[in-house]
């Protein structure tokens, strides 16, 4: 029995691409050139794009968490399993980007501020999350730990922003290598700042459509493997 | 000058750009592929539990 | 029994069984010290500035690695001698058991501390006998324990028993460890306490924010 045909994956699919497109045309075409870090700072459209979407897929997590301590239903693991391991991609992908542009503009590949401190601790928490998962074989109790550890882990974000961001206010020495680097940009006109606005906010949009192409590809996948290993012990019984 | 410096930076505006293709391409691949095993996998399966039913 | 008391017997259990056998304090306290003998050489605390702005973080790394000794300790071995079945068989709270256990492995903590801080005084030279830096010390504690019981409850049902729980615990308890490294320097330099009270209230707070969140989920982990 082939697999029905998935409209709606398809649907979803060609909107990414389409987004994905028009976003590289706003960047790339009608963005504004920025004033002291000139086409570098093109990076950071999607960038920002990729690490809001990176977080985002927390959130989820949390939310199929605690519906799957209250439910128990399989389905919600799965929510929770495939949204970490997109956020995973996409954090890494983000922090990748943020070097590449931290790079030539502020001349060092790293820095331990508020925004990629946070960055950071989400991507091992979200390596901890898989490797507790990799960890564990009876599969209830490895997606309430799971969705336990979701919970509990996700506190860290904001409280680790918090602490860093303490941190570099009160010790401004600290800084002094980064403080261009918060994000300062200038362009030639207000008129430029707005198209930059624009262009990021329609960055996010197309890459959360992304994620959400991708969460639902993702699901699948774990669905159609839950039904292969059904029958796999049918058949052995 | 800043022109120097404009073209030594484009190079990693296009490996950023890079990063961004590849892993999401990488992923989508991997996905597909494993989907396209497991669906044989069912498809096998399912032949086989048809005929173990039959029996 | 009342719920105080539930807690009181849980700690008091864990108290009697580790004074049989002294084997969790005594590895603590021994890594502990390797530990701080490591700092020496490692990061060559010669300038007295630099001591006192390392010292904080040294001193957190002992603990929080000692910590972690403790806490895979004492949750596996409620796992092998199959206590936690036994405990969960009674009719006390499941909450009652994770204030026990945490409040039990802080306690822990606090007595290898009581030997840490001391050695960090007279390697160091640093000023660390004092009653906000104590404090801090033992909120420091008491946050870690709590999330840390947790996790470890956690950990030690999984094949990678000791190894996850550091990977767990380590970016959750992140915020908590800035905070209290930070109130710590501020306390022992000996900084009036409007210029690092901002420390210990984040300090205060994450280690609210971690205690309550785990204690609301720590039913899900030991039921069956």
């Amino acid at each position: 029995m082939k697999q029905a045909k998935d409209t709606t994956g398809t649907v979803l699919a060609v909107a990414s691409a389409v987004l994905v497109v028009m976003a590289l045309v706003l960047v790339f075409l009608w963005a504004p050139t920025e004033l002291t870090m000139k086409e570098v700072q093109r990076i950071f459209y999607f960038h920002v794009a990729v690490d809001w979407v990176g977080f985002l897929a927390f959130f989820v997590t949390l939310v199929a968490s605690v519906m799957y301590l209250r439910t128990n239903d399989r389905k919600w693991d799965i929510v929770g399993l495939s949204s970490v391991e997109l956020g995973a991609l996409f954090l890494t992908m983000g922090a990748m980007t943020g070097s590449l542009w931290a790079r030539p503009v502020w001349n060092t590949w790293w820095t331990w501020d508020a925004r990629l401190t946070t960055v950071a601790i989400t991507w091992l928490v979200y390596l901890a999350y898989l490797m507790l998962r990799g960890a564990m074989d009876d599969p209830q109790r490895r997606a309430r730990f799971s969705a336990v550890y979701g919970i509990v882990s996700f506190v860290t974000v904001p409280l680790t922003f918090a602490s860093v961001f303490f941190l570099r206010t009160i010790h401004p020495a600290l800084l002094a290598a980064s403080s261009a680097a918060q994000g300062k940009m200038q362009f030639e006109t207000g008129l430029g700042s707005a198209k930059m606005g624009m262009t990021l906010t329609f960055c996010v949009i197309a890459f959360t459509v992304v994620y959400i192409t991708l969460l639902r590809q993702r699901i699948r996948l774990e669905h159609t493997a839950d039904r292969v290993a059904r029958l796999q012990q049918e058949l052995v019984a | 000058m800043s022109d120097l410096m404009g073209f030594k930076n484009a190079i990693f505006l296009v490996v950023a750009y890079g990063v961004f293709w590849a892993g999401t391409f990488i992923y989508v691949l991997t996905m597909s592929q494993r989907q396209r095993n497991l669906e044989k996998d069912l498809e096998a399966l399912e032949s086989l539990v048809k005929k173990d039913n039959e029996r | 029994m009342t719920y105080l008391r539930q807690v009181a017997a849980i700690i008091a259990k864990d108290i009697a069984a580790e004074l049989r056998t002294r084997e969790m304090l005594s590895s603590m306290g021994v890594f502990s010290i390797l530990v701080i003998i490591v700092f020496n050489f490692a990061l060559e605390l010669t300038e007295r500035n630099i001591i006192e702005t390392a010292t904080p973080g040294a001193l957190w790394v002992t603990i929080i690695f000692a910590g972690m000794l403790g806490l895979n300790r004492s949750l596996a071995v409620e796992l092998d001698k199959g206590c936690l079945d036994g405990l969960l068989l009674t009719p006390v709270d499941r909450s009652a058991i994770f204030f026990g256990k945490a409040l039990g492995n802080a306690l822990f903590m606090l007595i290898v501390e009581v030997i840490v801080l001391p050695l960090f005084v007279v390697f160091f030279n640093v000023p660390l006998i004092q009653p906000w830096v104590i404090l801090v010390v033992v909120l420091g504690t008491l946050g870690f324990a709590g999330v840390g019981t947790l996790l470890s409850s956690m950990a030690v049902n999984t094949r990678a028993r000791e190894v996850m729980l550091p990977i767990l615990l380590f970016p959750v308890a992140m915020p908590e460890l800035i905070a209290a490294v930070k109130a710590t320097s501020g306390a022992m330099m000996g900084l009036p306490l409007s210029e690092w009270q901002q420390w210990l209230n984040l300090l205060i707070v994450f280690d609210v924010i971690l205690v309550a969140v785990s204690f609301m989920v720590f039913e899900y982990v030991v039921e069956e």
